[in-house]
């Protein structure tokens, strides 16, 4: 019998691991939406030959008596039309499975993928690769020659811890000193978002879609970044809908992909989070002071330097020998404690992935890329795709509010924007069947 | 795809509000399919689970009442309060541990075990757990775990921290021969030779893999 592979966990996943739970569920979906319907045994051909050449997709997760590990496995991935809510559970205690699942619903090819795998990053990858060998078993001809996006590192650089191979550093295995937070609020506690939970733990999905620059145009009017922009009118949106009194502290966390700093071409999660703020008070804000507050609280944050510090004490943390000596499921509930006791600083949180960018011959069959994420609170991660620029707004709440002050504040300044959401709970479902007797064909 | 006028955004979907403000939209306008196919609330169906809590928890407040009205002798409510906890215990790890059969007979052993002594001591305290049954309790699970992974095809690495456990436990009897005067020492005896033949059996056959299970398991 083969030996099969093993890999460490690395830093970030290890969170996931303690933290996830059938309402956080820790998993995100990236969507493709296609100009024509999938077709599904194409896809299921496609999903067999990326996930063959993608070695990491294979990985599961397994328990040891300190660490989880993942585990080569040969299981083999299932396609179907999709029958779950967005960003439902995967990882289940006791379950032998793979940590992604391919699903499709008309146009759209949905890839769900548990978080202690790979981040946002790495899941684009290996859509980018599915989709790849979709349309090159679609259209043979036009792809004749074209090397797979897998294939651009190697297949074992795929798999590489980054958290270790950039992070580790001998002088710093002493316990770190956690509380290097730069926000405004320091280590305050800062407005949670109430609201009414959906009834079965599903995720309340907004989808928004509109052009990237007529976006552009107002950040720079403002002579801020895009993101800067999107993650300051979030927390407007989430200021208008809450409480009003005077000092009201709203928090967002915002995660910084580190391979824009540190070379990697993993797969494997690559980031680090930090936390902006900015009090509001009783009577409103002063939009230019706020989207300048945001703006020196990102580049304080983003920066070389202090990543590197920040990264090496995180890694430190658990190259400590009494850290590691912790049974795995004390462990657990240490870092649960922990990430409690930051979530009461946490009110919002936002992310851009950034600018995706397919081969063009992949992109000419793909109209639009969304991504959204489990989330214990309100939450958007947005992109930018071809001339796009899509959200996937969620959140654990039926209500709509944040988001709805969110886009409303992009249309009344002249954008155009598609939005679509999922159902959640009875009444919405009862307004499909009427309407579904309406739509033609 | 219809809109709407309050938000000033096109809605993909078919539906009479605005997903963002919940006021109604003009539903004359054809609508456009939603991306997302509607899924039926689905929630768990724990009446089984909440109906066995229920029976159990009456069970033991009627028995504890019942006492109270007619004292007797013994104190058999709480062996019907301890009587209902084994039965949970039990139920615990065949619902949860059956996936790996080796998993939940190691388990089975150790809660199954403890019940025993438990029993012994509250009724009368003759020994007997010790004597015979987890001896033989013990002799029993090694052997039906040796056949039950060739049967279910157990991958060797899946069980085989299991059958180390389980061999220790069946060790424990080790303890008894030394520290309580055993009526009849062969059941302790039988369980400790065919515990150690075991151990030496995987010692040298499986050796390798149990290695590499255990550097996996407890990597720091």
């Amino acid at each position: 019998m083969p030996k099969k592979r093993w890999i460490k966990m690395d830093n970030a996943s290890k969170i996931f691991m303690a933290t996830n739970n059938s309402r956080d569920t820790k998993v995100f979906r990236l969507s493709a939406d296609l100009y024509e319907d999938v077709k599904p045994d194409v896809l299921k051909e496609a999903v067999r030959i990326a996930y063959d050449n993608f070695p990491l997709y294979r990985y599961i997760i397994r328990r040891g008596f300190f660490w989880y590990y993942l585990e080569e496995s040969d299981l083999v991935p299932e396609v179907k039309e999709d029958d779950e809510p967005p960003c439902a559970g995967i990882y289940g205690y006791e379950k032998k499975i793979l940590l992604f699942k391919v699903r499709y619903y008309r146009k759209r090819i949905s890839l769900d993928v548990f978080h202690a795998l790979s981040d946002g990053t790495g899941a684009v990858w290996f859509l980018e690769t599915i989709l790849f060998h979709y349309f090159k078993l679609l259209y043979p001809e036009e792809f004749k020659g074209e090397v797979s996006p897998s294939d651009k590192g190697s297949i074992d650089e795929l798999l590489y811890n980054s958290f270790d191979k950039h992070f580790q550093d001998e002088d710093l295995t002493a316990m770190p000193n956690l509380n290097i937070n730069k926000a405004v609020g320091g280590n305050e506690k800062a407005y949670r978002v109430k609201g009414t939970q959906t009834p079965d733990k599903r995720m309340r999905v907004i989808e928004a879609s509109m052009k990237v620059k007529d976006v552009l145009e107002i950040s720079k009017s403002y002579g801020v970044s895009l993101t800067v922009l999107v993650t300051a009118l979030f927390m407007i949106a989430t200021y208008e809908d809450g409480p009003r009194y005077n000092g009201l502290l709203i928090s967002a966390s915002v995660p910084i992909n580190l391979r824009q700093f540190f070379k990697s071409n993993s797969a494997r999660n690559f980031f680090a989070t930090m936390i902006v703020s900015y009090r509001f008070s009783k009577e409103g804000y002063d939009m230019d002071d706020l989207l300048q507050s945001i703006k020196s609280q990102f580049e304080e944050n983003i920066d070389y330097e202090s990543l590197l510090l920040r990264q090496k004490q995180l890694v430190g943390y658990e190259r400590n020998l009494l850290v590691k000596l912790i049974p795995r499921p004390l462990k657990n509930i240490f870092l649960n404690l922990i990430n409690m006791s930051s979530n009461k600083k946490i009110s919002i949180a936002t992310s851009n992935l950034g600018i995706i960018k397919f081969n063009d011959k992949i992109e000419r069959y793909v109209e639009n890329l969304f991504l959204e994420t489990s989330a214990v609170r309100p939450q958007f991660v947005c992109l930018s795709f071809k001339e796009n620029l899509t959200f996937g707004f969620t959140s654990p709440f039926i209500e709509t509010e944040i988001p709805k002050n969110f886009i409303r504040f992009l249309t009344d300044r002249g954008v155009e924007v598609v939005v679509s959401a999922n159902r959640v709970g009875k009444k919405e479902e009862e307004e499909k069947d009427e309407g579904m007797q309406k739509l033609p064909g | 795809m219809r809109e709407c006028k309050s938000c000033r955004v096109k809605i993909k979907g078919i539906r009479d509000t605005c997903p963002l403000c919940h006021n109604k939209i003009d539903t004359e306008i054809p609508p456009s399919h939603s991306p997302f196919p509607t899924i039926p609330l689905r929630y768990k169906k724990n009446l089984a689970i909440k109906l066995l809590i229920f029976i159990s928890l009456t069970v033991i407040i009627i028995s504890f009442s019942v006492y109270y009205i007619f004292p007797s002798e013994t104190n058999w409510p709480l062996l019907v309060l301890f009587g209902v906890m084994s039965m949970w215990m039990v139920t615990y790890v065949i619902v949860r541990k059956t996936h790996n059969l080796a998993k939940a007979i190691t388990f089975l052993i150790l809660i199954v075990s403890f019940l025993l002594i438990f029993w012994d001591k509250q009724t009368g305290d003759r020994g007997w757990a010790v004597t015979y049954a987890i001896p033989i309790l013990n002799i029993s699970a090694i052997i039906s775990m040796f056949v039950t992974v060739r049967i279910v095809k157990l991958a060797v690495e899946d069980y085989i921290l299991y059958f180390v456990a389980s061999c220790f436990f069946g060790l424990a009897p080790f303890f008894f021969v030394l520290f309580r005067e055993l009526e009849n020492p062969v059941p302790s005896v039988i369980s400790i030779a065919l515990s150690l033949i075991m151990l030496v059996a995987l010692a040298i056959f499986r050796g390798r893999e149990m290695w590499d299970v255990i550097k996996k398991k407890a990597y720091l």
